[in-house]
């Protein structure tokens, strides 16, 4: 594999973001879509809603970089299919896939958990990652390179305040594909991993949440604060170089160490929805 | 010897169960949690299944029934619970041991079916089993959650394929999530994570299967996973939850041989 003398160079590849809608007022995929553009990808925005794609990649277009908007239901594995059947049409091919499309159940009391919560967040957390990773590897091995990053969270290895049961169990099952799927395709240049952010301040969550609610969350965390977006997007593009070809399998903690902070109890008040 | 019988007056429910002394690990686990005493309701999805390891309980003195269901459908899941309720009027113990494995095609051939059907037996079954038996453990401040994951939740289940390996990885997120939000009630949800479990059926099958011998013998499945079962739903056994149990003899932490796992699955990796 050619380096270049720039620091994970993403120059000549292509890469494909899930639900990275919104541009400046998105979510994490938005940010990992400008910063895998800002290191030379060409980039293929997904989101399921078309107009929220198409402002993402109108914004990088208007920064210079190539982008291309696109919308699917990735949670139906003929539109997951025809997603990456669109990118390779586009642009020839696919080399990093970034999988950060998510649902985020509520925390209702588990016992009261809707089947529907449940099966939403299966489809979104567990199945589109499989459909988009086959389809994409099948491309990927061709050329002997690939790169997927799976956006898991530290709920994969904690439990969640925020979220409950369907969250924790498919990020944590997110990680198991991640960990599978590494071991049967190292072997054609192929690399995945999972990224675990803690609490990550985003344009969208900036919008959802009070200030105060960011001033009582800064001191759980033992670095005083919560992560940016760009800082969990750099971490992507490291993974997505092709310096970062022996790394793989791996579950990485991005979370000001909150992870590693022993958790208290459950406040029987304040658990449930 | 007497064994002690410190689950007297428990109802466990133990899913895919069957099959006797031809079983698995549910069949083992069941056999014991009725030699210590528990009430057990058989899971299987073939009632013929069930009714082998009822027989067998019932033969040893114990006390079991037959509730046949498909863990993967939520309407079964609730229905077996239910019903497990309305014959014993409790439920204390619910073992989420229905799974399917076997060998699988590699990721990039994989088709839809075997991924969605396994997926749901392995993970959304632990799912919609414990919700319902929740229901009642809730309301009576008191139960034991066991789910049996694999080694495989923490490598990977090279023989068996990535459903197996996401799907028991996915059954740890439920136990640790589960434990932290129902401990305020009484109850503990813990998983096993076994690996080499001694198969009577898999080795009348595959008799070149060499399972291991002396310490390096397979796990038992009533000997010693169901002891493990038992121990953790103790009425006193309040301090260990969400935890995951390796149940290997300590051997499967070795560096992994890719070489000898791709020889002994006979798996194809696309070459």
């Amino acid at each position: 594999m050619t380096m270049s003398s720039r620091p994970c160079d993403l120059g000549g590849l292509v890469a494909l973001v899930t639900g990275a809608g919104g541009g400046s007022n998105g979510g994490l995929g938005a940010v990992i879509a400008r910063e895998l553009a800002r290191a030379g990808a060409q980039i293929a925005v997904h989101d399921v809603v078309a107009e929220a794609a198409e402002v993402t990649a109108s914004e990088l277009r208007q920064l210079g970089f190539v982008a291309e908007a696109f919308s699917a239901d990735i949670t139906d594995s003929r539109e997951a299919d025809r997603l990456v059947g669109q990118v390779i049409e586009r642009f020839g091919k696919i080399d990093i896939l970034v999988n950060n499309a998510e649902y985020r159940s509520a925390a209702y009391r588990p016992d009261q958990i809707p089947t529907e919560e449940w099966q939403r967040s299966v489809a979104l957390n567990v199945h589109a990652p499989f459909y988009l990773s086959r389809a994409a590897v099948r491309d990927m091995r061709t050329r002997k390179f690939g790169r997927i990053v799976n956006v898991s969270n530290i709920a994969a290895i904690r439990a969640s305040i925020l979220h409950g049961v369907p969250y924790v169990t498919t990020k944590e099952a997110l990680y198991g594909f991640t960990r599978h799927l590494a071991t049967e395709v190292a072997q054609h240049g192929i690399t995945v991993n999972a990224i675990l952010p803690g609490f990550v301040v985003t344009p969208e969550l900036r919008a959802q949440w009070p200030e105060e609610r960011f001033e009582r969350l800064a001191p759980t965390i033992p670095a005083r604060r919560a992560g940016t977006a760009e800082e969990i997007a750099s971490l992507v593009v490291y993974l997505a170089s092709r310096e970062a070809g022996y790394l793989t399998g791996a579950a990485i903690p991005i979370d000001g160490a909150v992870s590693i902070v022993p958790g208290g109890r459950t406040d029987p008040e304040n658990a449930f929805v | 010897m007497a064994e002690e019988r410190w689950l007297e007056g428990m109802v466990a429910l133990v899913t895919g169960a069957g099959r006797g002394e031809d079983g698995g690990g549910g069949a083992g686990i069941a056999r014991h949690l009725a030699r210590r005493g528990a009430r057990i309701a058989v899971n299987d999805i073939s009632e013929e299944f069930a009714q082998a390891t009822v027989e067998q309980i019932r033969q040893r003195g114990g006390d079991a029934i037959a509730v046949v269901g498909d863990v993967s459908n939520p309407v079964d899941a609730d229905r077996i619970v239910d019903e497990t309720v309305r014959h014993y009027g409790r439920i204390d113990i619910l073992v989420n041991n229905a799974a399917i494995s076997g060998l699988i095609p590699a990721v990039e051939r994989l088709p839809d079916e075997i991924w969605h059907h396994q997926l749901a037996v392995d993970l959304d079954g632990p799912f919609y089993m414990s919700r319902a038996a929740l229901r009642y453990m809730i309301p009576q401040r008191f139960g034991r959650i066991v789910n049996i994951s694999s080694f495989a939740a923490v490598r990977t289940g090279f023989v068996g394929g990535v459903t197996y390996t996401t799907a028991k990885t996915g059954l740890l997120g439920l136990t640790r999530q589960l434990a932290y939000e129902v401990a305020q009630y009484g109850i503990t949800v813990n998983a096993l994570m076994p690996t080499g479990l001694l198969n009577p059926r898999v080795l009348r099958l595959r008799p070149d299967w060499v399972q291991g011998e002396g310490p390096y013998r397979a796990i038992h499945p009533e000997e010693e996973l169901g002891w493990i079962v038992a121990y953790l739903c103790h009425p006193s056994m309040t301090a260990i939850s969400g935890a995951a149990i390796p149940v290997d003899r300590g051997v499967s932490n070795g560096i992994g041989d890719f070489a000898e796992l791709k020889r002994r699955s006979g798996k194809d990796t696309g070459e």
